[in-house]
């Protein structure tokens, strides 16, 4: 006669218990795969290194000629190759009454919009 | 008396063969109930789940299109598993395109021939839904219902310190008719330089006028709304753009004609640029 | 005479088992996901990699003098190869902590503007290898104002932006 001792019931608590957390990991892998945009494309679709060396550009060169031409140049060569609406305006300095260079930058690419606002020191 | 407790306590009659019995048919009627009920459901669970990865992944494939597009990036590739339905290329020659897109001047001449984008879409099977990647943007389209909605948009904007509006189109072909279920890898790559149309300057008061016509068969692949939703959103922009809409409705298969008239300052930038996205394999 | 008395544990067994194994495949199966979502890392750091590289060959050494970036493009004439930048870039971005070397692989190109028409033109500079069709690549670029005759055909020297483009991939 075969007589069952129930001291392995915890066995089949943990076997409901292991169940339940399948379940709920279903649930939290279900969620996460709604995001389609990881992290690190959002890190290269901002445009920092675009906005950095354009701001750069713009006011190591304040002392040149020829800014009119440049100015073109940045904003034709911008929008055709990194999509990109740039305009800026640039004040050079005017001794001796003012030292400075001035320069107001705006940028947009659809995603990101910049301003700024510059002065030499 | 020591009889009637031996009586009391006997378990003879106790048949382990029937116990085994009516606890195995307990069983099979539980398993008869979940698959009664429970596996529809399950499957249900399952047909949504596909759904939504297929949503994510459209929205991947979307970031490869702006890789390679606004990014200038020759070549992209992405795995992907393609559940519950099928992933088909039209090409943008398809004979009956989802939409066509033609920007016109004030007198309305065209800027570009009428522009048919080609698109990767995604059919559903037990979902009755499809979900487009056309034009750089996804949209999800339920059969039942004429309405439609977009989950990631393209990247068309209006500037208003330049007061310049930007068209990024996106072109998708394929040099073969191609379809794929279950695992596989989209490669896809730039072709050639983007086309850039430079439109001559448009001065207060003149427009812009940008007609979205939907397929002419009407039905399934009409993706209208979601396109009206997105330009109203991006350039209807008073004070700057005054936008008015004829045509239409969106949703019943019929043209629809925004016209975008500049009311700033100055002179408005027209810029249209076309890129051209080749699927080499699904 | 054989004992049965271990028939009710192993029907058990078996059935936890089937249990078990069904709601595993039902779960797995239900929620498999495919698509890789790391692969962007590593283009973000080759990204930065070779902005950081560009940003340096575009900063003069002292104040006065012009960068080695705009002197490779002012003395390069369009349309020709110009090995210093590929010498100079390959070893700012192949440098390696230790023995050896990377194995970076870029094409670089200028674009200009043609003053007439507004349109622009785009040169290679300097290449490694050509693309064969499947690599994963990513693009920076560097503005560089430049004192050169663009298009060649222009009557004078003058000062111009240009815009240094680098395609790089890993192979």
């Amino acid at each position: 006669m075969a007589r069952l001792n129930d001291d392995a019931q915890w066995i089949i608590l943990m076997g409901f218990l292991i169940s339940f957390s399948f379940f709920f990991l279903a649930l939290i892998i279900n969620q996460s795969t709604v995001v389609g945009q990881t992290t690190a494309e959002s890190v290269i679709e901002f445009p920092k290194n675009d906005i950095r060396d354009l701001v750069g550009v713009i006011t190591t060169n304040t002392s040149r000629s020829n800014t009119t031409v440049v100015n073109s140049d940045i904003t034709v060569i911008s929008l055709h190759r990194k999509n990109a609406v740039v305009r800026y305006s640039l004040i050079q300095p005017n001794p001796p009454v003012d030292l400075h260079s001035y320069a107001s930058i705006h940028y947009n690419n659809g995603v990101t919009t910049y301003y700024e606002n510059w002065t030499s020191l | 008396m020591a009889a009637l407790v031996t009586m009391r306590i006997n378990d003879k009659g106790v048949s382990e063969a029937i116990g085994f019995m009516l606890i195995f048919g307990m069983v099979i009627v539980g398993i008869g109930l979940v698959t009664l009920y429970g596996y529809p459901l399950l499957l249900q669970q399952q047909v949504s789940a596909d759904e939504k990865i297929m949503e994510k992944n459209m929205i991947v494939l979307q970031n490869d299109i702006k890789s390679l597009a606004y990014k200038a990036v020759p070549f992209k590739e992405t795995s992907l598993k393609i559940g519950g339905g099928s992933l088909t290329v039209y090409d943008s020659s398809y004979s009956t395109p989802s939409s066509t897109i033609e920007i016109n001047d004030n007198g309305n001449n065209p800027y570009i021939p009428p522009f048919t984008p080609g698109e990767l879409r995604y059919e559903s099977m037990s979902a009755q839904t499809d979900i487009a990647l056309q034009n750089g943007a996804v949209v999800l389209r339920r059969h039942v219902e004429p309405g439609s909605v977009m989950l990631a948009e393209p990247r068309w904007f209006f500037d208003s310190a330049t007061n310049t509006v930007v068209f990024n189109l996106i072109k998708i072909t394929s040099d073969t008719i191609m379809s794929k279920e279950g695992i596989g890898t989209v490669q896809m790559r730039l072709v050639g330089e983007p086309s850039y149309s430079a439109a001559p300057p448009i001065p207060n008061g003149q427009a812009i006028k940008l007609v979205y016509t939907p397929t002419p068969s009407g039905g399934r692949q009409d993706y209208s709304v979601a396109w009206d939703n997105y330009i109203i959103k991006t350039f209807d922009n008073p004070p700057y753009i005054s936008m008015t809409k004829s045509g239409g409705p969106p949703g019943s298969g019929t043209p629809v004609t925004y016209t975008l008239t500049n009311n700033g300052s100055s002179d408005m930038t027209l810029v249209i640029k076309i890129f051209e996205v080749n699927i080499k394999s699904l | 005479m054989v004992n049965t008395d271990g028939q009710l544990y192993t029907i058990e067994g078996f059935a936890a088992g089937l249990i078990m194994i069904m709601t595993a495949y039902l779960v797995v199966s239900a929620t498999s996901v495919y698509t890789a979502g790391d692969t962007h890392i590593s283009d973000m750091q080759l990204e930065q990699l070779g902005s950081d590289a560009l940003k340096i060959m575009a900063t003069p050494a002292s104040t006065g003098e012009i960068s080695p970036l705009q002197k490779i493009i002012e003395v390069t004439p369009v349309g020709t190869d110009n090995a210093t930048f590929g010498k100079m870039f390959g070893n700012l971005t192949n440098s390696k902590t230790g023995f050896g070397t990377d194995h970076i692989q870029f094409i670089a190109s200028v674009s200009y503007r043609n003053k007439t028409d507004d349109s622009v033109s785009i040169y290679r500079l300097n290449s490694t290898r050509n693309l064969a069709g499947g690599e994963h690549a990513v693009r920076t670029t560097k503005w560089v104002i430049v004192n050169k005759k663009l298009p060649p055909s222009a009557p004078f020297a003058e000062d111009r932006a240009v815009l240094v483009e680098v395609l790089m991939w890993r192979d």
